[in-house]
C-alpha cells in the first residue's frame, strides 16, 4: 500500500529526462499491476454486488453487474434472524481465538527454543517426529480424536479446540525454531553470564526480538480459527456454541444455498481479517520475509 | 548415559499412558451419554430457513408434553461426517434424520431402532396415515426403521413462453418419450437447449434422476433380492432407455452437456430462459414461483414404452439404538412425522401424511397438483435394494456412463462392463 507523496521540487531542480524506454518500463509495469489487481479484486467486488441482490439476481444470465433494486435488507434479514445469532457466534468465536492464539504462542514459544537452543539426547530426532506429524491427514486423526475427547467428557465444549492449542502446534513450532536461530547466541549468553535463567532469557531476550514471528503465526492463527469449520462443526452441537464459520454454513446449507444473504454475512464477517491485516501488516510482511516463509 | 537412561523411562511412561488411553477408546463399548431424564436431541442437515418448521414443531410440542426437553443440534454441511463421529463415540442424538440413500446400510449396521413394536404398542398411531407408496422407503427387509420427513418425485418442468413462441401444446398427462424429444428438438434453437436432464444443476451422471427412465421401460439396475445386476444392468430393456437418453446430448443436441452447464458458472439456466424444460425434483419450484413474469408449468414425467415410471428422494427420522430415552423419542418422532409436527413440515416440502395433504388441497395447486398425482409408479431405489448398491452398483455404473459420454464408447459395451464390475463386487459382499 505505498502512496506515493509528490513532494514540492525544489528551485534548483533539474528537470527531468524520461526516455521512452523508461516510460514503456513504467507503463508495462503498471498495466500488469493494475491487471492482476483486478483480478484478485474482482471476486471480492463480486461479492459486494452480490450482497445488495435479490436472490434471482444472482444466477442471471447474462450477468447483472448492478443490483436492481439495491436490496440494503439482505443485511438486516442475515443479522436479526432469531436462527442465527451472529453476536453470540463471534462471541463464540473470540472466545476460542484469545484461548487458542495465547495457548499455542506461549507453548509454541517454548518448545521451539527448546528445539533450537537447548542440546539434548535424540533431539533432531523428536523435531523430526514433529514434523511427521505434519504428514498426517487431518481425515485419519478426526474420528479417533472425537472418541478421546468425548471419553473425556469434552464433547459439546470449547476445551477440544481450545486444551490442544496449550500444547504446541508443529508448524508454528517450526517457524519459530527457524526464526529463533537466526538470533545471535551471544545476546543470551551475555544474559546468562550476568544471572538470568531460561525462562527470563525467552521473555526478556528471544519474544522481544521476534515480534515479526510472532506476528505472523498471531494473524494465520487468527485466520485459521476464524475459518475452522470442521472442528467447531463436530464438537460443538448447539447453535449456542457454534461459531461464525459454521454460522455461516447456515446460509450455504448441503442443499439450499441462500447466495444474497451468504454474501451479505460473508462480507460483514471477512471484516475483522481485513482490518487486522492492514493494521499489523508491517509485521507481517517483516516476518514473513525474515522467517523465509512462501505463502 | 545417565540422561539416556531417564528419557527411555520418561518415553516407557509416555507411550504406556498413550496405549492405555487408546486401549480404553478402542475396548470401551461406547455407550450414549445418559440424558436428563426427558431430555432428547434430534439432528438434522436442514439450514437456514428450513429450520423453522422444526423449532415452530418443538415448541408447539413442549406445550404438550412438558415432562419432555427437545434439544436440536443441526448440522448444515458435513452431516455425514459428524453423524458417523457421533455414533462411533456414542453420542450420536436420540432422534436423526437419515437420507434415501443410507436407509440400508444404517439399517445393515443396527445404527436405528426397529419401529414395529412401537407401532403395534401404540394404540394412537398407525402406518395408514401415510401414502404407502412414501412411507416404504424407511422400511428394509419388512421392518420399519424411519418414518418419513419429507420427499419429492421427479418433476418436468416447462417454460410456457417458449411453448407459446413455438406454437406448441404444452406437456399433458399423455406425454410419452416421442412427445418429449419432438418438443425439445421444436425449441432448440442456436442459444437455447430444449430440455436439461436429469437435474436443474446440471449433473449428467446423477442416477437418480436417470432412474424414472429405466422405470419406464421396464427394467432397473439391479434386481428385486439385490444379488443380480448381469442381465438386468446391461438387458437389452436397459440400454434401449440409456442409448435414448444419451442420444438426447449426443445425436439430438436438445439437452445442455455437463461442459455446457458449467460454462454458465452457475446460472439458473430455468429461470433465465436457457432451456425451456427441466426434468428435476421440486426443490426449485419454491425459487421459480417467486420470481415476477415468469411463466412456467409442471407436469409428471412421459410415459415410455413400458408405462408411466418415477423415482422419490426422500429423508426420514429414526430413533438411535443406542438412545437412552426411546419412550420419550418415540412421543417426539411421531409428533412430527404424523401429529401436529407434520403440519408444520408439509409447509417446506411434500408431506407423507394423507389427511394433512388433502386439507392443504395440493391437489388442486396449479404447481403441485400435476407432481401430487404421479405419486404412484415409483420405483425403488439401488440403495433401498441392497446395502452395496451405492458402492458396487451406482458407482461403476456412473463410471461407464461417463466413457459413453466422454469416449463414445458404444452404450452395450460400456454397461456389460460396468455389469461385470458390479457383480463381482456385490459377489464379493454376499459370499
Amino acid at each position: 500500500m505505498a502512496i506515493q507523496t509528490t513532494s514540492r521540487p525544489a528551485p534548483a531542480a533539474r528537470r527531468q529526462d524520461y526516455n521512452l524506454g523508461d516510460i514503456l518500463h513504467k507503463g508495462v509495469v503498471y498495466a500488469l499491476l493494475i491487471g492482476l489487481s483486478l483480478l484478485f479484486l474482482f471476486p471480492f467486488f463480486w461479492m459486494i454486488l452480490s450482497a445488495l441482490k435479490p436472490e434471482h439476481q444472482i444466477y442471471r444470465w447474462p450477468p447483472q453487474w448492478f443490483p436492481d433494486p439495491i436490496q440494503w435488507s439482505n443485511f438486516a434479514d442475515v443479522f436479526s434472524n432469531p436462527y442465527l445469532p451472529f453476536q453470540v457466534f463471534i462471541k463464540n468465536t473470540l472466545i476460542l481465538e484469545v484461548g487458542m492464539i495465547t495457548g499455542r504462542l506461549i507453548s509454541c514459544t517454548l518448545v521451539a527454543y527448546g528445539f533450537a537452543r537447548l542440546e539434548a539426547p535424540g533431539r533432531d530426532l523428536i523435531f523430526g517426529i514433529l514434523l511427521a506429524t505434519l504428514m498426517l491427514p487431518g481425515a485419519v486423526l478426526l474420528i479417533p480424536r472425537f472418541i478421546l475427547f468425548s471419553q473425556m467428557g469434552w464433547i459439546n465444549t470449547f476445551n477440544p479446540l481450545i486444551v490442544p492449542a496449550w500444547f504446541g502446534e508443529a508448524y508454528a513450532i517450526f517457524l519459530m525454531r527457524q526464526f529463533f536461530r537466526t538470533i545471535p547466541k551471544e545476546l543470551e549468553e551475555s544474559a546468562i553470564v550476568d544471572g538470568a535463567n531460561r525462562l527470563q532469557v525467552i521473555f526478556r531476550i528471544i519474544v522481544p526480538l521476534s515480534i515479526p514471528v510472532l506476528t505472523v503465526i498471531g494473524i494465520l492463527s487468527f485466520k485459521d480459527i476464524w475459518n475452522d469449520f470442521m472442528g467447531p462443526l463436530l464438537y460443538l452441537n448447539e447453535i449456542s456454541k457454534y461459531t461464525v464459520a459454521v454460522g455461516l454454513a447456515y446460509l450455504n446449507g448441503q442443499f439450499d444455498t441462500q447466495m444474497n444473504l451468504l454474501m451479505a454475512a460473508s462480507v460483514t464477517l471477512m471484516m475483522p481479517t481485513l482490518i487486522l491485516f492492514f493494521i499489523a501488516q508491517r509485521a507481517f510482511v517483516e516476518g514473513i520475509t525474515m522467517t523465509g516463509l512462501k505463502g | 548415559m545417565a540422561t539416556q537412561k531417564k528419557l527411555l523411562i520418561a518415553l516407557t511412561i509416555v507411550l504406556t499412558f498413550m496405549s492405555l488411553m487408546a486401549n480404553g477408546a478402542i475396548f470401551q463399548l461406547p455407550v450414549a451419554d445418559a440424558q436428563g431424564s426427558g431430555t432428547i436431541r434430534v439432528t438434522t442437515w436442514d439450514s437456514g430457513n428450513a429450520l423453522e418448521p422444526f423449532t415452530n414443531a418443538i415448541a408447539a410440542f413442549e406445550a404438550e408434553y412438558p415432562d419432555i426437553n427437545v434439544e436440536l443440534e443441526p448440522i448444515p454441511q458435513e452431516y455425514g461426517t459428524k453423524l458417523l463421529a457421533q455414533i462411533a463415540a456414542g453420542t450420536a442424538p436420540d432422534i436423526f434424520q437419515v437420507g434415501d440413500g443410507d436407509v440400508a446400510r444404517f439399517a445393515r449396521e443396527g445404527m436405528m431402532e426397529p419401529l414395529d413394536s412401537w407401532i403395534e404398542n401404540d394404540p394412537d398411531f398407525s402406518m395408514d396415515v401415510f401414502f404407502p407408496g412414501v412411507a416404504s422407503f424407511g422400511q428394509v427387509g419388512g421392518v420399519t426403521y424411519l418414518l418419513t420427513k419429507d420427499y419429492s418425485p421427479l418433476v418436468l418442468y416447462y417454460n410456457k413462453d417458449h411453448f407459446d413462441a413455438a406454437g406448441l401444446e404444452y406437456p399433458n398427462p399423455d406425454w410419452t418419450w416421442d412427445d418429449l424429444l419432438n418438443a425439445a428438438k421444436a425449441l432448440t434453437t442456436a442459444d437455447r437447449w430444449g430440455l436439461m436432464i436429469p437435474a436443474h444443476w446440471g449433473d449428467w451422471l446423477w442416477t437418480r434422476g436417470i432412474l424414472p427412465l429405466l422405470a419406464q421401460n421396464g427394467t432397473h439396475l439391479l434386481s428385486e433380492d439385490g444379488l443380480t445386476v448381469e442381465g438386468i444392468l446391461n438387458s437389452e430393456a436397459t440400454v434401449e432407455a440409456i442409448q435414448w437418453y444419451v442420444d438426447l446430448f449426443k445425436v439430438h443436441k436438445v439437452a445442455p452437456t455437463r461442459q455446457d452447464v458449467e460454462s454458465f458458472a452457475g446460472a439458473d439456466l430455468f429461470a433465465n430462459g436457457v432451456v425451456s424444460m427441466v426434468w428435476t425434483g421440486r426443490w426449485p419450484l419454491k425459487d421459480w414461483r417467486v420470481i415476477d413474469g415468469f411463466n412456467f408449468g409442471t407436469m409428471g414425467l412421459p410415459a415410455g414404452p413400458a408405462g408411466e415410471g418415477n423415482t422419490l428422494c426422500w429423508a426420514g427420522f429414526a430413533i438411535n439404538a443406542a438412545s437412552q430415552n426411546k419412550e420419550a423419542a418415540w412421543t417426539f418422532l411421531k409428533y412430527i412425522a404424523a401429529g401436529d409436527g407434520a403440519k408444520e413440515f408439509a409447509n417446506y416440502a411434500f408431506t407423507a401424511v394423507q389427511p394433512i395433504a388433502e386439507a392443504q388441497g395440493l391437489t388442486e395447486d396449479e404447481y403441485d397438483g400435476p407432481i401430487i398425482a404421479y405419486l404412484e409408479n415409483v420405483a425403488p431405489i439401488p440403495e433401498a435394494l441392497s446395502p452395496y448398491a451405492g458402492e458396487c452398483v451406482v458407482t461403476p455404473f456412473q463410471q461407464h456412463l461417463e466413457k459413453i459420454f466422454l469416449e463414445d464408447m458404444p452404450v452395450q459395451e460400456a454397461l456389460d462392463a460396468a455389469a461385470a464390475e458390479a457383480q463381482a463386487c456385490l459377489d464379493g459382499y454376499n459370499q
